[in-house]
């Protein structure tokens, strides 16, 4: 890769984000550059979560360096972090962490209105257009509670959508999801990318996953998570071979 | 420790309230003024009847009893001292944590559960300034002022006992000793500790809703804390209040 990479990781520990006492994966060196489509697989408590949030810098290391669009998070003042935060969106498993006593709509103009001085009726326009490129619009006065897990974590994406993002991380988004929704998500993503580079603004995409089968079509670079290390995969029949009970919960990095 | 953290957390809000008040204010603002809805104007009934409630139990007494011995040039004193300085702003500040602090608690402690606040976090959208500093700024203007009214409250349904049981008082007098017995600095000091008593509030609830990662079963344990710390918080706020008084 020429382009500077988005986001670097030098020999990090990432720790949990409930413990920081408590280390999940150790030495993890890592770069994202602009486009890349990343697939990080891992077992259940094998740090995926805490790994793509440490990435994306909202859980801070333990050790190491951590560095987003060049700059080393621990020296970053706290309007560059704001400004960082506008271009990497974090899509949280779970229902996306949508906000329970807003609507939809409000849920994804939640961004457009904090970050802009935009008046309502062009926030209105823009989180319609977000809901109807994913066949939401009919969910719009909805609070959270009346959606699917799966449909929930659908808006947040529209959610992040809403500020100019440059590198996507998206927690597990195919977890649980019958095949029709996983298609709705691998092709929903393939076409925002495919927009992206056509107007010349690389997007970046950072999924977990508990193994590559959905995955392996589309991601160009795979790595996973086992007995607490990060472990890039360069070859296909690796990709192809991995299982997502390959490392226990147990073999984390505080168990070794 | 734990008054190490909370004063901490009290100092980032403050931090946070000087840089960013301005900020996102069609977001934050309204968010305030629910807060001031919510634990304002809701809790408008509940202070008017104790305010009532005190008026004719504990004023209305005193008045009778202070008259019957033949005291009644003590009714202002007595009063300022006891309904504004310290039983008013303090009675309030605990309906108003009751209500108020523990529905923060729970509310802020569920978003923390549910992952809303790390959600905020990666929109670039600073807890403090968009969950707590609203919180901070209604829960202050909401104590001040529903003091205010308890106050106001008490001491006409005082009066109205005392009438009621034939104390030989006139409206005038009743109201002239109290004006005589009140100072400037009652008015100050009585702002000033209802709006720290709202701070207190705000300060504890969202402290243990928010400060560290919170599991759904720990919640109501986290919300009995926040009770218990913010009793002893404004009790010793209005002790500290005391010293003022004395010196003042």
């Amino acid at each position: 890769m020429s382009e500077a990479a988005q986001v670097e990781l030098v020999s990090v520990d990432v720790a949990s984000e409930d413990d920081p006492g408590r280390l999940l994966v150790r030495e993890v060196t890592w770069s994202i550059h602009p486009g890349e489509w990343w697939a990080i697989g891992g077992g259940p408590a094998s740090g995926k979560t805490a790994l793509l949030a440490t990435a994306a810098g909202l859980n801070p290391s333990a050790r190491g360096v951590v560095r987003i669009f060049g700059r080393d998070l621990q020296r970053a003042s706290e309007s560059e972090q704001t400004a960082w935060r506008r271009e990497v969106g974090f899509v949280f498993e779970n229902g996306g962490g949508l906000l329970g006593r807003l609507t939809v709509a409000e849920n994804v103009a939640l961004p457009l209105r904090y970050h802009s001085d935009r008046d309502p009726a062009e926030v209105h326009t823009r989180v319609d257009a977000l809901l109807q490129l994913a066949g939401l619009e009919g969910l719009a006065d909805l609070v959270p509670s009346q959606l699917t897990l799966a449909l929930r974590q659908r808006v947040a994406l529209l959610r992040s959508l809403a500020l100019p993002v440059r590198i996507l991380f998206l927690d597990s988004p195919l977890r649980g999801l019958a095949p029709s929704g996983i298609r709705w998500w691998l092709g929903f993503l393939r076409e925002l990318r495919a927009r992206r580079a056509a107007d010349g603004e690389a997007l970046s995409l950072i999924t977990s996953a508990y193994d590559f089968r959905s995955l392996r079509d589309d991601a160009e670079r795979f790595a996973v998570l086992e007995n607490g290390r990060f472990r890039l995969l360069a070859q296909a029949d690796e990709v192809a071979g991995y299982r997502e009970d390959a490392a226990s919960p147990a073999q984390t990095a505080d168990g070794l | 420790m734990l008054l190490r953290d909370m004063t901490a957390f009290a100092l980032i809000t403050l931090g946070v309230m000087l840089t960013k008040f301005g900020v996102s204010r069609k977001v934050v603002h309204p968010l305030m003024f629910a807060q001031i809805r919510q634990a304002g104007v809701r809790l408008l009934p509940m202070a008017i009847f104790l305010g009532v409630t005190f008026g004719l139990v504990i004023i209305g007494q005193t008045v009778a009893l202070l008259s019957r011995v033949g005291a009644e040039q003590l009714i202002g004193t007595v009063m300022v001292t006891v309904v504004m300085r310290e039983l008013g702003p303090l009675l309030t500040a605990i309906v108003v944590l009751a209500r108020a602090g523990t529905s923060n608690v729970v509310e802020l402690g569920t978003m923390r559960a549910m992952g809303e606040v790390s959600a905020l976090e990666s929109l670039g959208i600073d807890p403090i300034h968009y969950l707590v500093m609203p919180r901070m700024l209604g829960l202050a203007v909401c104590v001040f002022c529903l003091a205010t009214y308890f106050v106001l409250v008490a001491i006409l349904s005082g009066w109205v006992f005392a009438f009621l049981q034939d104390v030989p008082i006139r409206p005038a007098a009743y109201f002239g000793r109290l004006g005589d017995a009140l100072h400037w600095q009652d008015f100050l000091l009585f702002g000033l500790k209802t709006w720290l008593f709202g701070v207190v509030i705000a300060v504890v609830s969202c402290y243990h809703g928010l400060a560290r990662p919170l599991r759904f079963e720990e919640i109501s344990a986290v919300t009995e804390r926040a009770v218990v710390e913010g009793v002893i918080g404004c009790v010793l706020l209005d002790a500290l209040f005391l010293v003022g008084y004395v010196f003042v």
